[in-house]
C-alpha cells in the first residue's frame, strides 16, 4: 500500500529544496477540490514501495489564518478533502533559528502522528555559533531527527533511511511536550465534549487539537467553520470558554508563551550559542539593498537589466527557432501541392503555433529572473521596499509577490495571493493582478516593438529605445493596477490597509536546482498551452481566415487577369512584379471574403477610433480566449497575403508592409502603440477568468474584472492613438 | 514604568520585548514567531515598514503592527529573564 508523508515546516527553511531533493522532477500539482490550494505531491521510491510527498504551503503555527494555512491544518488532522489520511510528518525545521521553528514542531507532536524531524541549515547554524547536540534534542523530542544540509544534499540518504525505518515499522507517535494550566486544559476538553455532543450537527468529529485551535485562535479559520455549522451564538459561548481556560481570555497569548516556556527549557539541554556576531553577510548587504534610496536605485536597476536580458538575450535564440520554422515551411512546400492541407500546415499550424512558440525563450528569461531573485532572498526585499508603494493604494508588500509572478503569468499570481490573510485585500489583488503585464503580452510587443521602433541608444547608450519601450509596456501595467487598487479599495472592497509582516530570509547562492525546476515547470506549462489551446484557436481562426473560398466567377476573373499578364509580357522583371501583384490582390479578396473577413468589416467601426483596420481587429477579437493568439492570427492574415513569407521575421516585415485600402502604410507608431497598450490592459485570457472564479467563488468578480478591464483598454488605446497620432501629424517624416 | 513600543526607538537598539498588547490574529502571530516576554530585537531600519531582528531572523513590519510591540531598552530590564527562567511549569498535559 502507497504511503503518504506531509512535508511541513516554516517559510524559508529550504522545505522546497529538500523536497525536490528527495522526490526530483516526480511532481505532480493539481488542486484540492472546492478551494484552489495548490496541491504539490511528489513520489518517491523506498526499497520499491512508492511514497507519495505532499508539499505543505510555508507556516508558522497551526493557528489558520489564510486559506493556505487551512490546508496544511486540514492535511495534517487527515479531514482534508481530497487527500489521503497522512501516514507521518515530515518537518523541515531551520537550525539556525531552532526557538522559533520548534514553536510548529510542539504543534505537531500534539497530532498524534509519527513525526521525522529534519534539521536543515546545520552549516548555517555552526557558522552562527549555534551547536545542536542531535542525540540530545531526539531524546527530547521523543522524534527521530536528522541533521541536513538540502542546499548541498548532505543528509538526504540518512533522510531516506529514517524515513523507510518510520514507515516500515509499527511506529508509535510521540508524545506532546506542552503542559499547559489546570483551568486552560479543563476549558479546552470541556469545548471538546461539547462539542462532540454537536457531531451531528457539525457533520463530523472534532478532534482535541482543532478544539485547542477553536479557543485560541480568535476570528480563525476553524472559528469560523463552527460558527458557520452552529451559528452566530455559538461565538458567545466560545469567549465564555476563552475566559475560563485564561486571563481576560487571552488564550492565544497563553498558549504562544507557554509553547516557548517548553522550547526554551529543550534549547537549554541540548544548544550552546557561542556569542558571534550573526550573518554579517546579510546585515551589510541589508543596510544597502533595504535603504530608502539606494535600495530603490538598485531595485530599478535590477527591473531594469531583467527586462533588457528579455529582449536582448533571448533573440538569438528566438532567431534560430524561427530559422527551424523556415525549413520546416520549405520542407512542406515542396512535398505538398498547393491546396487547403497545405495552407492549414503553413498557414495555418506553423505559421501560427510557431509563432507563439517562438516566445519560449523570452517566457524561459523571465522566469529565470524571478526564481533567481526569489531563490537569492532580494524577493523578500523587494517586497519591502514596495510596501510604501502598496501602502498608498491600501495593499500591503504581501501582495508584490503576487503581483510579480503575475508578470510570467497572471493564474500562478492569482494562486499566490493565497497567503494574503484578508479577504478585502486578496480580492483587490486578483482584481489588478491581470493588469501586469504577463509573459503571454510578449509576442504582441515583441513583434510591434521589432517592426515599429527603432533601435536606437538612449539615455547614453545604456538602454536602447526597444528595451526602453518594452520597459514602458511593462510600466504601464503597475502604474494603472496601483491606481484602481486604490479606488477598488476604496469603493467596492473598502477596509483599512492590511497588517504587514514579512521575514527577510538571509541571502544565499541560488539553488540551480530550485530554479531550473521552477523555470522547467512554467516551461512546460506554456508549451502545454501552446500545444494544446492555442493550437485549436488557431485551426479555428485558419478556418475562418480561408472559408468561403472565392465564387468561380471571382476565381475566373483573376484566372483572366493572369493570362492576361501572361500573353502580355512573355517573360523578364515586369512579368513576375505583376503576377506577384496579382496574387497580392487575390489573397485580400479572399480573405475579405472569408468569414474573419466578413465579420471584421462589420465591426470595423469599433476599431476606427483606435486606429484599426478591420484586420487588426480581427486579429484583437480572435485573442480573447488568449492574448498570445494574436501574433498566430495576425500571422495568418498577413501570410495569407504574402504567401511568401511564413516566419516571424516574415511576419514583422508584412506588418511593415501592410497598406490601407489608399496605400498608405497601415501601421504607423500610433497604431502600434495603441495595439500595444490595447492588449497591456485587456483581461484577454480565459484561464485567468476561471482561475479567477474559483478563488472567488464566484461569477461576479470575474465578470467584473473583464468588464473594467476591457474598458479601461479601450479608452488607453484611444488615448494613445489620439495623441501619438497628433505628434506625427505634427511632425511627419 | 509604562513601556514604550517597537516605533519609538532608533535604528541600532538593542531591545526586550515585555509583552505584545492584544488578542488579535496579528498579535498572536507576532507572539508565534518568537515575541514573547524577554526575547531579544534590534531595530535595524527605523520607519513604516521597519526591519528588526529576532534571533536569526529578520522580519519587516508596518508602524501600526510595531506599535503593538512593548519593549524596554537592553539594559533597563536586566531581570526580564527571570521573569521568563526556564523553570519546570507545574502544568497539565492536554493532550
Amino acid at each position: 500500500m502507497s504511503k503518504f508523508v506531509a512535508v511541513v515546516g516554516n517559510p524559508n527553511v529550504g522545505k522546497t529544496t529538500l523536497f525536490n531533493s528527495l522526490t526530483g522532477l516526480a511532481l505532480v500539482t493539481a488542486n484540492y477540490p472546492g478551494v484552489t490550494v495548490e496541491r504539490k505531491v511528489g513520489r518517491m521510491q523506498l526499497e520499491g514501495e512508492p511514497v507519495y510527498l505532499i508539499d505543505l504551503p510555508g507556516t508558522y503555527s497551526l493557528s489558520a489564518r489564510s486559506p493556505d494555512e487551512m490546508i496544511v491544518a486540514d492535511v495534517l488532522l487527515s479531514q482534508q478533502k481530497g487527500e489521503e489520511p497522512v501516514d507521518l510528518i515530515l518537518a523541515v525545521v531551520d537550525a539556525s533559528n531552532l526557538e522559533r521553528n520548534l514553536y510548529l514542531v510542539t504543534q505537531l507532536l500534539e497530532l498524534g502522528k509519527p513525526l521525522l524531524i529534519a534539521l536543515n541549515m546545520c552549516d548555517l547554524a555552526e557558522r552562527h555559533g549555534v551547536a545542536i547536540d542531535y542525540a540530545q534534542l531526539e531524546q527530547v523530542l521523543g522524534a527521530p531527527v536528522v541533521p541536513v544540509c538540502a542546499h548541498k544534499r548532505v543528509g538526504i540518504d540518512a533522510l531516506r533511511a529514517s524515513l523507510q525505518n518510520l514507515l516500515q515499522g509499527q511506529t508509535a507517535a510521540p508524545k506532546p511536550l506542552v503542559t499547559f494550566s489546570e483551568q486552560f486544559c479543563e476549558s479546552v476538553r470541556d469545548l471538546h465534549a461539547e462539542l462532540n455532543q454537536k457531531q451531528a450537527v457539525i457533520g463530523r468529529r472534532v478532534s482535541l487539537f482543532e478544539a485547542l485551535r477553536v479557543l485560541a485562535d480568535r476570528g480563525g479559520y476553524a472559528e469560523q467553520r463552527l460558527v458557520d455549522a452552529l451559528g452566530e451564538p455559538f461565538r458567545d459561548k466560545l469567549n465564555d470558554y476563552r475566559l475560563r481556560a485564561a486571563q481576560d481570555g487571552a488564550v492565544a497569548a497563553e498558549e504562544s508563551i507557554t509553547r516557548f516556556k517548553t522550547i526554551r527549557r529543550i534549547l537549554d539541554r541540548c544548544v550552546r550559542v557561542s556569542p558571534k556576531r550573526q550573518d554579517m553577510f546579510s546585515e551589510r548587504l541589508d543596510s544597502f539593498l533595504t535603504h530608502p534610496i539606494l535600495g530603490l536605485v538598485f531595485f530599478v536597476l535590477v527591473m531594469s537589466i531583467m527586462f533588457q536580458s528579455i529582449y536582448n538575450a533571448a533573440a538569438p535564440v528566438v532567431a534560430w527557432i524561427d530559422a527551424g520554422l523556415s525549413l520546416l515551411v520549405q520542407g512542406i512546400d515542396n512535398v505538398l501541392p498547393q491546396g487547403v492541407l497545405r495552407s492549414l500546415l503553413v498557414d495555418g499550424c506553423i505559421a501560427g503555433v510557431g509563432s507563439v512558440l517562438a516566445f519560449l525563450p523570452q517566457i524561459v528569461v523571465l522566469t529565470l529572473f524571478i526564481a533567481l531573485l526569489e531563490d537569492c532572498g532580494y524577493m523578500a526585499r523587494a517586497a519591502f521596499l514596495m510596501d510604501k508603494f502598496l501602502f498608498r493604494c491600501g495593499l500591503s508588500g504581501h501582495s508584490f509577490i503576487p503581483l510579480l509572478s503575475s508578470f510570467a503569468c497572471a493564474i500562478p499570481g492569482i494562486m499566490a495571493t493565497r497567503t494574503i490573510s484578508d479577504r478585502r485585500d486578496r480580492f483587490v489583488t486578483i482584481l489588478v493582478a491581470p493588469l501586469i503585464s504577463c509573459s503571454a503580452r510578449l509576442p504582441v510587443y515583441s513583434v510591434m516593438i521589432a517592426a515599429f521602433v527603432p533601435n536606437t541608444p538612449v539615455l547614453g547608450g545604456f538602454v536602447r529605445l526597444q528595451g526602453l519601450t518594452l520597459l514602458l509596456m511593462y510600466a504601464l501595467g503597475i502604474l494603472l493596477a496601483a491606481p484602481m487598487a486604490w479606488l477598488f479599495k476604496k469603493t467596492i472592497l473598502p477596509g483599512a490597509p492590511p497588517p504587514f509582516l514579512l521575514e527577510l530570509p538571509s541571502y544565499k547562492l541560488p539553488q540551480m536546482r530550485t530554479v531550473v525546476f521552477k523555470v522547467y515547470r512554467q516551461g512546460k506549462e506554456f508549451l502545454k498551452r501552446a500545444g494544446t489551446l492555442i493550437f485549436a484557436l488557431t485551426v479555428v481562426t485558419w478556418a475562418l481566415a480561408y472559408f468561403p473560398p472565392l465564387s468561380s466567377n471571382v476565381e475566373a476573373v483573376y484566372e483572366n487577369q493572369r493570362r492576361e499578364i501572361e500573353q502580355t509580357f512573355p517573360d523578364g522583371d515586369e512579368r513576375e512584379v505583376r503576377l506577384a501583384q496579382l496574387e497580392r490582390d487575390e489573397s485580400r479578396a479572399r480573405l475579405e471574403n472569408s468569414f474573419l473577413g466578413r465579420a471584421g468589416r462589420s465591426l470595423a467601426f469599433l476599431f476606427k477610433p483606435l486606429g484599426w483596420d478591420w484586420r487588426i481587429g480581427v486579429a484583437t477579437l480572435s485573442s480573447f480566449p488568449a492574448r498570445e493568439v494574436v501574433v498566430a492570427t495576425l500571422g495568418i492574415i498577413f501570410n495569407i497575403e504574402n504567401p511568401e513569407d511564413e516566419s516571424n521575421e516574415g511576419l514583422v516585415s508584412a506588418l511593415r508592409q501592410a497598406k490601407r485600402p489608399d496605400g498608405s502604410p497601415l501601421f504607423t507608431v500610433s497604431v502600434a502603440l495603441s495595439l500595444m497598450v490595447f492588449f497591456a490592459l485587456c483581461c484577454q485570457c480565459g484561464g485567468t477568468l476561471i482561475i479567477i472564479q474559483r478563488e472567488t467563488n464566484s461569477w461576479r468578480w470575474p465578470a467584473f474584472t473583464f468588464a473594467y478591464m476591457t474598458a479601461l483598454a479601450y479608452i488607453g488605446a484611444f488615448v494613445v492613438f489620439r495623441i501619438g497620432n497628433w505628434f506625427e501629424n505634427m511632425a511627419p517624416h | 514604568m509604562s513601556d514604550k513600543d517597537l516605533t519609538q526607538f532608533a535604528a541600532g537598539t538593542d531591545l526586550t520585548v515585555s509583552h505584545v498588547a492584544g488578542d488579535g490574529p496579528v498579535a498572536n502571530r507576532l507572539r508565534e514567531i518568537g515575541m514573547i516576554p524577554g526575547a531579544r530585537l534590534r531595530v535595524v531600519r527605523q520607519g513604516s515598514p521597519m526591519i528588526v531582528q529576532l534571533g536569526n531572523s529578520r522580519f519587516c513590519l508596518r508602524g501600526q503592527e510595531a506599535a503593538l510591540v512593548k519593549v524596554q531598552t537592553a539594559e533597563s530590564v536586566q531581570g526580564a529573564e527571570a521573569k521568563f527562567s526556564p523553570v519546570e511549569s507545574p502544568g497539565t498535559c492536554l493532550f
